[in-house]
């Protein structure tokens, strides 16, 4: 007894030290993060006039003549190529316009991450945006990440354009560009439900601004393709409808535009025309989602239409659209083109390539300067980046070109050095002859030095990264000392000898190996499978008699079921799922059957728990009427969604229903003869409702799934606790078998390691008004819900299991508690050390940067604030009401 | 008999893979074939060696107790083979996009390295070491007579110093 009591007693001195220990880690892991995630200070400075260098062609211009007064940007958010190019295309008008030759087109290539932010900075900038945009760019309320600083297109339009610039749509040009237009009216992006007001808010701008108006530059950004794409992805029977809307858009400014172009250029001599560009920031895969490094999701569209662009007429011939799906530039080529073609300084941080197809229609002598201007402009970043880079003197060149054209530049070593040696040869050659030559020698200068920039260009703060990395490394030991003091990883408690357990320290090895290959990050899902049937076939194998064996034969059944359900990740995403069958249009009434079944069975299940407990109360009976109310209206909400309607009232009513649900299971909790299982197993059925508001109906049936897992660790009345589990060395235990069961039920619900799963549509249920806390939780717990339901599941299972004593239960928890953070901190380590490691490789930011990401939410949100400080609550109030009733062993559920 | 049981395991063993996650809908040919291919690895010495009941099995396979010859045979050929075909799965998801990563070709060639390993192991385990401990124990209980023997001849000729010679032993 005395030993008991100074055990629970030492409880106190080891949540200080846990907290002090995950206090440290989080501390290590803000650090590192502050210095891998390059939150780019810019060098600073915005391109002058004055700095132009001077024609060496000869004339005595420093800045390119003009080709176009006016632009109209009309961005259309996640336009890939095909919606424009394809043979499924309905935007009729553009491609006729392609067709006849008044228009160009081009796939662009977008740059990870695919959202909208960094890929806006991209288009205006030229540069190649930090990781953490994608972050900021949920982050709605941040305006650090603002252009203010920073030199941009729309600023040297302004500044040296001397253009009145109008913006109207997506509000992340107004943080991005706080106060430089004219006249603005932003939308929020974040409505993702909305597929028509956000359009209509930008097109009834059309007539009053663009035709009526005063304006130079008009930017104009739609978002309810993406939105679409977002609800129902891109097969959506909305997306026709959509791109004729576009593509009406399109045609009334196009004709606008022209009459306006007729009347000044006859009013004014010397006006030039307009030039306007249709252009997606990033496209979408095959599921509507963006984010990530995919094919489709990088393939987005530009159109310039004019007069002046000397397309080539592609004849109505169908190869001759579809071949624009592979005529391929980079995004960041937009800023330099239009700087030039518009006559203002191209913004001085571009490593864009002035597009040569746009500047055929320039007369030779000032093609040439326009292409000096931008090989001008791209090697001062070169040799901001390149000591090897020195100072080129034009006049030097002029004099004496002949020394420089023969150099043979692939002799030089140092990058740097070849770069100004290809500089120097591309200007010799123009000092001689403004030719065909020296345009080539121009191009293989800048192309050569924005290939080598976008690769080479890093900002890590390494001296961040390493304290973070020692801290974490700090608390990491920490934790295995605490582990030591507090029983090992995952540990069989039997009396109070403890053991480590095999299969926990060769899973949890495996995937800290794991977290070393890109592809085993981007397939992570497939581990985590593989792992639970290892798992659950070891328990197959080891338990004591043929019952145990069988229901472990059949979760391993039901969890193959579950593996069909969604497919994701990379390289088999786009096979066949379940999902894809239930979200067919033929299948609708399986969808719903199968959601209200599973509504039905939630309701069922209450039932029956409270029957089997025997609590009869008033407040029972309102327990089950409240979540009956509130699985009805997670279920109306999903309906109203697919009818296209906000369904705002039907998930508040969620909510409400579930803050009474905790009040009414608080009163059931605290009745005098409720075992504490059962109010662990009616917080799990509680939460139901909300899980279900959160995810997407074809994923309600997995947690019918996962519950027919659970039920089975617990079908067998006749053996209490987990007798048998003791006997073999090799027999995971059922906290393990739950703990990778949490793992993979994250990837079920098809999430995956890639920022293009994150399903932003499930986070706005309700919400009416943005506020970041509220949705940051809602996508939390809507990227979580299989996880968090596995949870809840565990902490049930914790209670179902627990003998009488308290103290051993104590104990389990705290083993189980310093285990699981041990390892997460084992991870965060190697990732931390595997990010620095890789930081110079292109896949950074494809695959480990999102990885950290999901690493921290794993970390803070998942195990530290649900799994360790909502625990610690739960379970203190549950201890508090529970203290006098003793722990019944496992039941039916 | 044997290779019919083997083939009715190889049944049970492709479920097995498909649970694992084997694609179930297409390729169960492949599947087939592979499971067959390592239930001749693993399973068909265990058929040749146990007895058919399930106990026996379980005794052999499973448990951690002290085990025959043919047990630890049957056991050697079993573990090790399972051990490679499962871990050979991890090359599966790598994106080297090579021929030999279609399904079900890494566990196959797991499997027949695990085979081969389990041979090394098997013949260290079943013949290498029994033969090595009979002898061992040979030359003891040689060593044991003789010792008897000079004891005998001690107690007869000088029964005071029995103990000083037992402490030399």
């Amino acid at each position: 007894m005395g030993a008991e009591h100074a055990r629970i007693h030492g409880g106190r001195r080891f949540a200080w030290a846990l907290a002090l220990l995950l206090a440290v880690e989080l501390l290590g892991m803000g650090l590192f993060a502050r210095g891998f995630f390059p939150y780019k200070k810019s060098a600073g400075g915005f391109a002058m006039p004055a700095d132009q260098p001077e024609d060496i062609g000869g004339s005595n211009r420093t800045q390119p003549e003009a080709q176009y007064d006016r632009l109209v940007l009309m961005v259309i958010d996640a336009l890939r190529n095909d919606f424009i190019f394809g043979n499924e295309s309905q935007m009729t008008y553009t491609q006729q316009l392609l067709r006849i030759g008044q228009a160009r087109g081009f796939t662009a290539r977008a740059q990870a991450p695919t959202v909208t932010m960094p890929r806006l900075k991209a288009l205006m900038t030229g540069t190649v945006p930090g990781f953490l945009d994608a972050v900021l760019n949920i982050a709605e309320g941040d305006t650090s990440s603002s252009l203010q600083h920073q030199d941009s297109l729309l600023w040297q339009l302004r500044e040296h354009g001397g253009k009145r610039i109008n913006m109207f749509g997506d509000d992340t040009w107004l943080r991005l560009f706080p106060g430089l237009f004219a006249n603005a009216d932003g939308t929020s992006s974040f409505f993702v439900a909305d597929t028509v007001e956000v359009d209509n808010n930008v097109t009834r701008h059309v007539q009053a601004e663009i035709a009526q108006g005063e304006w130079d530059v008009t930017v104009l950004h739609y978002l309810g393709l993406d939105h679409i794409g977002h609800l129902a992805g891109p097969r959506s029977a909305l997306m026709g409808p959509k791109q004729r809307e576009m593509d009406g858009v399109v045609k009334d400014i196009h004709e606008i535009v022209m009459a306006q172009d007729r009347d000044r250029m006859a009013a004014k001599d010397g006006a030039r025309p307009t030039l306007m560009v249709v252009l997606g920031d990033h496209a979408m895969n095959e599921l509507g989602n963006h984010g990530g490094n995919s094919q489709l999701e990088t393939s987005t569209a530009f159109v310039f239409i004019g007069n002046n662009v000397n397309a080539q007429p592609l004849g109505d011939n169908s190869n001759a659209l579809t071949s624009l799906l592979t005529d391929e530039v980079a995004q960041s080529n937009l800023a330099p083109t239009l700087a030039l073609l518009l006559g203002v300084p191209i913004p001085k941080e571009s490593l864009g390539v002035p597009l040569p197809q746009l500047l055929q229609s320039v007369p030779l002598p000032q093609r040439m300067h326009m292409l000096q201007t931008a090989a001008a402009q791209i090697y001062a970043v070169v040799r901001a980046n390149e000591p090897a880079a020195l100072p080129v003197s034009i006049a030097e060149v002029r004099d004496h070109p002949h020394a420089y054209v023969a150099a043979d530049c692939h002799d030089q070593l140092l990058i740097g050095a070849r770069l100004q040696c290809l500089y120097m040869a591309a200007l010799a050659q123009h000092s001689l002859a403004t030719n065909d030559d020296a345009e080539r020698a121009y191009y293989a200068f800048m192309n050569a030095a924005s290939t080598h920039l976008s690769q080479a260009l890093d900002g890590y703060g390494l001296e961040l990264m390493g304290a973070g990395i020692a801290l974490l490394t700090v608390a990491t030991l920490g934790l295995l000392w605490l582990c030591q003091q507090n029983g090992a990883p995952v540990v069989h408690i039997k009396a109070r000898q403890l053991a480590v357990s095999v299969p926990a320290v060769v899973m949890w090895a495996s995937q800290l190996l794991a977290e070393q290959s890109t592809s085993l990050v981007e397939e992570e899902h497939q581990l985590w499978y593989f792992w639970v049937q290892t798992l659950l076939a070891l328990r197959a194998a080891t338990s004591a008699g043929a019952s145990g064996m069988l229901r472990s034969l059949m979760q391993m059944a039901v969890f193959r079921l579950i593996r069909a359900w969604n497919q994701t990740g990379q390289k088999w995403a786009g096979e066949p799922d379940i999902r894809g069958m239930l979200n067919a249009p033929s299948a609708t009434p399986l969808l719903w059957t199968l959601a209200i079944a599973v509504a039905l069975l939630v309701n069922f299940s209450c039932w029956a728990l409270h029957r089997h407990f025997r609590r009869p109360s008033g407040w029972s009976r309102a327990f089950r009427v409240l979540l009956a109310a509130a699985c009805t209206c997670a279920l109306a909400y999903h309906m109203q969604r697919a009818q296209t309607q906000s369904g705002i009232g039907a998930a508040r009513g969620v909510y409400v229903l579930t803050a009474l649900l905790v009040v009414a299971g608080c009163a059931v909790g605290s009745g005098a003869k409720t075992p504490a299982s059962a109010v662990a197993l009616d917080v799990l059925v509680g939460f139901m409702p909300l899980l279900l508001l959160l995810t997407r109906p074809h994923n309600h049936t997995l947690f019918a799934l996962f519950a027919a897992i659970f039920a089975l660790f617990f079908s067998n009345p006749s053996q209490p606790s987990n007798k048998s589990s003791i006997g073999h060395p090799l027999r995971p235990s059922r906290a393990l078998v739950l703990q990778a069961l949490a793992h993979a039920s994250f990837f079920a619900l098809g999430n995956s390691n890639s920022l293009a799963s994150v399903d932003l549509s499930n986070a706005y249920a309700g919400v009416s008004q943005y506020s970041e806390a509220m949705v940051g939780i809602l996508v939390f717990i809507s990227t979580w819900a299989g996880p968090l339901w596995w949870a809840m599941a565990g902490a049930a299972a914790l209670m179902l299991n627990a003998g009488p004593s308290r103290s051993n239960l104590l104990l389990r928890v705290r083993a189980l508690v310093v285990g699981a953070h041990l390892w997460q901190a084992l991870m965060l380590l190697s990732l931390s050390c595997v990010a620095t490691a890789m930081r110079s490789h292109l896949f950074v930011w494809s695959v480990f940067s999102p990885r950290y990401l999901y690493q921290i939410a794993w970390f803070a949100g998942f195990y530290l604030a649900c799994g360790t400080i909502i625990g610690f609550i739960w379970l203190a109030a549950i201890m508090r009401f529970q203290l006098h009733s003793s722990f019944t062993p496992a039941m039916h559920v | 008999m044997a290779l019919l049981l083997t083939l009715a395991f190889s049944v049970l063993v492709a479920l097995v893979f498909v649970l694992f996650g084997a694609p179930a809908f297409s390729q169960h040919s492949e599947t087939f074939m592979a499971a067959v291919n390592f239930s001749l690895l693993a399973i068909t010495p265990a058929i040749l060696t146990l007895k058919p009941t399930f106990s026996a099995w379980r005794r052999a396979l499973l448990s951690a107790e002290q085990k025959s010859v043919p047990e630890k045979w049957a056991a050697g050929f079993f573990w090790c083979t399972v051990v490679a075909t499962w871990a050979s799965a991890y090359f599966i998801p790598m994106d080297w996009d090579r021929p030999w990563q279609r399904w079900p070709l890494p566990i196959v060639g797991g499997a027949f390295l695990g085979n081969l390993i389990s041979l090394l192991f098997v013949l260290i385990r079943c013949f290498i070491i029994p033969v090595a401990r009979a002898d061992f124990e040979e030359s003891e209980n040689e060593k044991r007579r003789m010792i008897r023997e000079l004891q005998n001849e001690e107690r007869q000729t000088r029964p005071v110093t029995r103990s000083m010679a037992k402490k030399d032993l």
